[in-house]
């Protein structure tokens, strides 16, 4: 695993924190050429120019895609470009710092985009050298919208907020830079580098500021009572801050002893062939939390999903390099920059009122840390692979949430507090234009009256206390729902996946399909390629992806061959009489990545036939053995995705049989001729091995029903109408 | 005597009682329209979760209580016709409670002001059928006024005022989600006893159109919404202190459950008895109290007796 990246920039920012939440700096850049290849243009990023207009890449995708409602940001920003000057190539250094020429670089998707421009060189950089250029910029930022931004009281969340250089690599089979337009969809993908920022901020922060990077000195205060802070961040590919006078800002060591998981440590460690000291995950590391006032109540939960994502994080795929880690919990106003990764620093949020099962903040920290390792140690090209970093992460925070902590329940909400259960039946949907709301007393229709045009006329809102006071929740919800992290995933399964998980991601159709194909869908597929495979070679293949790719810019295809690599040999039913069948990885990538079918195993039928033995003296020859019976289990792959699955019929005296069909036919078939015992239920994938199944309910048959479900099913529901209707028997 | 909302309501709970045959006809009813509802889910769950043993496991742990999300998530994908049929079904039955309580009202109300000592199921749907239309015509009204606190809370004013009360404020109470916490919560707490006192105010002009044997609605709804400017607190007490008894009937039986093994058939059964009886106790006190206000005996003599100790009192007719 190496130690340090590539170290293709060097950055010096010296900034300072104006008025009205603008940012003046200075960039000076030293981009080392460590391609085989010589360019004569340098290509920036200018993220926060996506906020300038209103006809920028990202807010045109935002208004077709009707992001937040087609909200636009409460005001406009963007970041001016005041100067491009060269200071050295190659060998030579240029005192005088002759301006650059330079342009935006126009977008077919927007033509007034302004997130891109190029620097056009006096020569090429040849492989192996250097270019050292400085930029001029100032950036006023926005309201929080999406990401960054500020909110009332001095909280400002900058990120972006600085032009950042694109990555010059191989793409499309030639060498070229990497940089394309701020889209909606998309996060941020930047090559290592090593920073040094001079900040320096007004009277009034009070010195509040967190960043990606660590202070080696106290800050220095200026004459006028502004402060100059330092930050050193080495080897990462970003850099954000965020200041706030009112909060608070808290830090602890870690001690991975206060975490420490020996069983898992022991898996770990034998499934590597390594001793449990090497493993352990051992570093020094400062935990920070800037915490908002009014959530003094979870400092402790914060800390502990900080410090248990160290632990294991460090534990499956190498120790945390860097000594700080910081999160950051957003301004009430400002709740848009939650929930956001950079390296060493992440936001998450937390509302107030939750329910102890309901994992938050847990479940956004664990998840905003994880990008550390997936975003932030191994940097994949998130504007083409975004499934690479958050399908990991996504993958990997599910799990850690299942090892370290209990299943999270089923919430709903009355009065700002959370209140376990789930509703038997989902309240009937009432929104303007359908004239089916006026039969729910929810919305009145009126149709257009000569002058008067249509109007639809709210009657009544079912807001978190009429809801409750109609449905009466703790005598008719379901009491105790678990969540399971990992399973919850399989609601992606209610979106069509019309687009394949090898979609580019700036090309997706939409943000829900960003959701799926972005996030839980690659971190279905993964997890049902650990259980596939096996923890032991899991953990082999997981580790070993992400100690070779630390600091680098994997692809798909390098994954893929990690997983051939480490995972060939795994048999689906390796320890069932005649072995199993092998795993080809091959078909299983192209049918889950590169293609769009889907897993769905059924039972279709499992008869219990009397046995029929001859008779002469029997009508018609035969007669029924005593106590024999032919068993008929009858299964269905109803989806066209082919792959090995165990198949489980356990019989009436309770002995379990198992089988693995190989899954490429449309239909299997289990006979066994002369049983003395009656098959009682047939299971399909009984160790649920395959979660990419999008149906598991078709997975197994009782022989004999099992009716407590449906009875407590349906008095549930009554209880739910009951409530309802008592509570409409009183309106009007 | 100063009528009192809390002998009224209890006058209204002893009626409401006393006619067995009516409380069991309406719990029927009720009954009816939610199984509309609870029937397809049942089949729905007998034909997709009865053969299933994949969930087994956890029916075996927890007894049925700790369920996994996941098996609802298949479901609802695996029947969304059903459960959504289900689920749809239960808008029009909405309406249908909503009017079916109508009738009720003017039934409760007619057996509260009928000198008649019956309470029998003629009396009780003669009573609502009599005034069945003009409280049709409050009922109406009622959607519009309904409609109207809706837009006043969260239509423009509302708007407004939370624009004013989250935006305008000083930067740190923005910056602190207390206060838009509160201002949220207080806007749903505002905004359900806006509900209750709409409510209130349409049972009173009910109680006035049986009690005073009028037919307008408009005029009803004036009589109501003066006699709750002048007797509002008496109302509301009575009304609250209902709601209040209702929630510990559902109280007592939900706890039940838990501590009592109460069956959740032995819930369905009882727990809408309950709340229908005393919502039949809430309008009969209601028209009683109204009738008492509107309506006052004539003063009653009284002298002490004989021995001077206590005061006995003649009846004026």
């Amino acid at each position: 695993m190496p130690a340090h990246s590539p170290k293709t920039i060097d950055y010096q920012i010296d900034c300072a924190l104006l008025d009205d939440h603008v940012i003046q700096g200075t960039v000076t850049a030293t981009w080392r050429n460590q391609s085989d290849a010589p360019t004569s243009e340098l290509w920036w990023h200018v993220y926060n120019n996506a906020f300038a207009a209103r006809d920028s890449v990202f807010l045109t995708e935002a208004h077709r895609m009707q992001h937040r409602g087609g909200l636009l940001p409460a005001e406009f920003g963007g970041t001016e470009i005041q100067a491009v000057r060269l200071l050295g190539l190659g060998r030579i250094d240029f005192d005088t710092r002759p301006p650059l020429p330079w342009n935006w670089v126009a977008q077919a998707e927007a033509a007034d985009d302004r997130t891109v421009f190029k620097a056009d060189l006096p020569g090429p950089v040849e492989p192996g050298q250097s270019v050292v250029i400085q930029v001029e910029f100032q950036a006023r930022m926005i309201p929080a919208y999406r990401r960054n931004g500020w909110g009332s009281d001095d909280y400002l969340h900058a990120a972006q907020w600085y032009p950042k250089l694109g990555v010059f690599e191989e793409l499309d089979g030639g060498m070229q830079w990497n940089c394309p337009p701020y889209h909606l969809l998309v996060e941020f993908y930047a090559d290592y580098a090593d920073f040094i920022v001079r900040l320096t901020l007004p009277e009034r922060i009070h010195g509040n500021v967190v960043a990606s990077g660590e202070q080696r000195a106290e800050a220095e205060t200026l004459p006028d009572g502004h402060t100059r802070h330092t930050f050193y961040a080495e080897d990462v590919h970003d850099f954000a801050w965020t200041v706030d006078p009112q909060a608070r800002i808290l830090e602890r060591e870690w001690n991975e002893a206060d975490y420490r998981d020996v069983a898992e440590e022991q898996k770990v460690a034998a499934a590597l062939g390594l001793p449990v000291e090497e493993v352990r995950p051992d570093s020094a590391v400062r935990m920070i939390l800037l915490l908002q006032p009014e959530d003094a109540e979870y400092e402790e939960r914060y800390f502990t999903a900080i410090g248990k994502s160290l632990y294991y994080y460090g534990l499956w795929y190498g120790a945390y390099p860097y000594p700080t880690i910081t999160c950051v919990d957003p301004a009430n106003d400002a709740g848009r920059t939650g929930g956001m990764e950079y390296p060493r620093l992440f936001t998450a949020g937390v509302r107030r009122g939750g329910a102890p099962l309901s994992l938050s903040p847990e479940g956004v920290t664990v998840h905003e840390f994880g990008h550390q390792y997936w975003y932030g140690l191994v940097g994949t090209d998130e504007f083409r692979h975004a499934w690479m970093d958050e399908g990991f992460c996504t993958f990997s925070t599910q799990r850690l949430l299942r090892k370290a902590y209990p299943a999270a329940w089923a919430t709903y909400t009355v009065l700002g507090r959370q209140r376990y259960g789930r509703a038997p039946l989902a309240w009937p949907a009432a929104t303007p234009g359908d004239p089916r709301a006026m039969l729910s007393l929810a919305r009145l229709e009126l149709p257009s009256l000569g002058q008067l045009p249509a109007r639809s006329v709210e009657l009544w809102r079912s807001d978190g206390l009429q809801r409750f006071l109609a449905e009466m929740p703790p005598a008719s919800y379901w009491p105790q729902v678990r969540q399971d992290s990992v399973y919850g995933m399989r609601r992606s399964y209610r979106t069509d996946f019309y687009q394949p998980m090898d979609t580019p991601s700036l090309a997706l159709f939409e943000e829900d399909l960003r959701g799926v194909n972005t996030y839980r869908r690659p971190a279905l597929t993964l997890e049902t390629m650990a259980r596939l495979m096996g923890e032991e070679r899991w953990i082999r293949t997981l580790r070993a992806y992400h100690q070779r790719y630390r600091y680098g810019h994997p692809r798909p295809r390098d994954w893929f061959a990690v997983v051939r690599e480490f995972a060939s040999g795994a048999r689906v039913g390796a320890d069932l009489p005649g072995g199993g069948v092998p795993i080809v990885w091959q078909n299983f990538w192209d049918q889950a990545y590169h293609g769009n079918e889907l897993i769905d195993f059924g039972v279709h039928r499992v008869v219990n036939l009397p046995h029929l033995v001859r008779d002469e003296a029997a009508p018609g020859g035969v007669r029924e053995a005593d106590g024999l019976w032919d068993i008929h289990i009858e299964l269905r792959r109803f989806g066209a995705f082919e792959v090995p699955v165990v198949v489980e019929a356990t019989f009436a005296d309770g002995t379990v049989s198992r089988r693995v069909w190989d899954g490429r036919e449309s239909t299997w078939a289990w006979r066994q001729l002369g049983s003395d015992q009656r098959v009682a239920q047939v299971v399909v994938d009984p160790d649920r091995v395959l979660v990419l199944d999008r149906n598991w309910l078709n997975n197994s048959r009782l022989v004999d029903l099992n009716q407590d479900f449906a009875i407590r099913a349906g008095l549930r529901a009554l209880l739910w109408a009951q409530s309802v209707l008592h509570y409409f028997g009183g309106v009007g | 005597m100063k009528p009192s909302a809390l002998r009224n309501l209890g006058a209204g709970a002893r009626l409401a009682l006393s006619a067995p045959r009516v409380l069991l006809c309406l719990w029927a009813v009720q009954f009816l329209f939610a199984l509309v509802v609870a029937v397809p889910v049942h089949g729905s769950a007998l034909e997709h979760l009865a053969p299933v043993a994949g969930f087994v496991e956890d029916q075996a742990n927890a007894g049925l209580r700790l369920l996994p999300a996941w098996l609802f998530e298949d479901w609802a994908r695996t029947d969304p016709g059903g459960l959504a049929a289900a689920g749809a079904v239960v808008a029009p039955l909405m309406l249908l409670a909503s009017l079916f309580g109508v009738l009720l009202a003017s039934g409760w109300m007619h057996l509260a002001l009928d000198p008649k000592p019956s309470h029998g199921l003629r009396r009780f749907f003669a009573g609502a059928g009599e005034h069945f239309f003009p409280f049709l015509r409050l009922w109406v009204m009622a959607l519009a006024l309904y409609a109207f606190a809706t837009w006043l809370l969260w239509g423009s004013p509302g708007g407004a005022l939370q624009d004013w009360l989250l935006n305008d404020r000083p930067p740190a109470a923005a910056a602190d989600e207390r206060w838009g916490r509160g201002v949220e919560i207080g806007f749903s707490l505002v905004y359900a006893l806006l509900l209750l006192q709409i409510e209130v105010v349409v049972d009173l002009a009910r109680a006035s159109l049986v009690a005073a044997k009028r037919q307008s609605a408009v005029s009803a709804l004036l009589r109501a919404m003066a006699f709750w400017l002048r007797h509002g607190w008496s109302a509301l007490k009575l009304v609250g202190s209902g709601l209040l008894l209702e929630g510990l009937w559902i109280g007592l039986l939900v706890s039940m459950t838990g501590w009592a093994g109460l069956p959740l058939w032995g819930l369905a059964l009882l727990l809408p008895w309950g709340r229908i009886a005393l919502r039949g106790a809430r309008w009969s006190g209601l028209a009683l109290l109204y009738h008492q206000w509107t309506h006052p005996a004539p003063a009653q003599k009284s002298r002490p007796l004989d021995e001077g100790t206590v005061w006995a009192e003649d009846s004026a007719a």
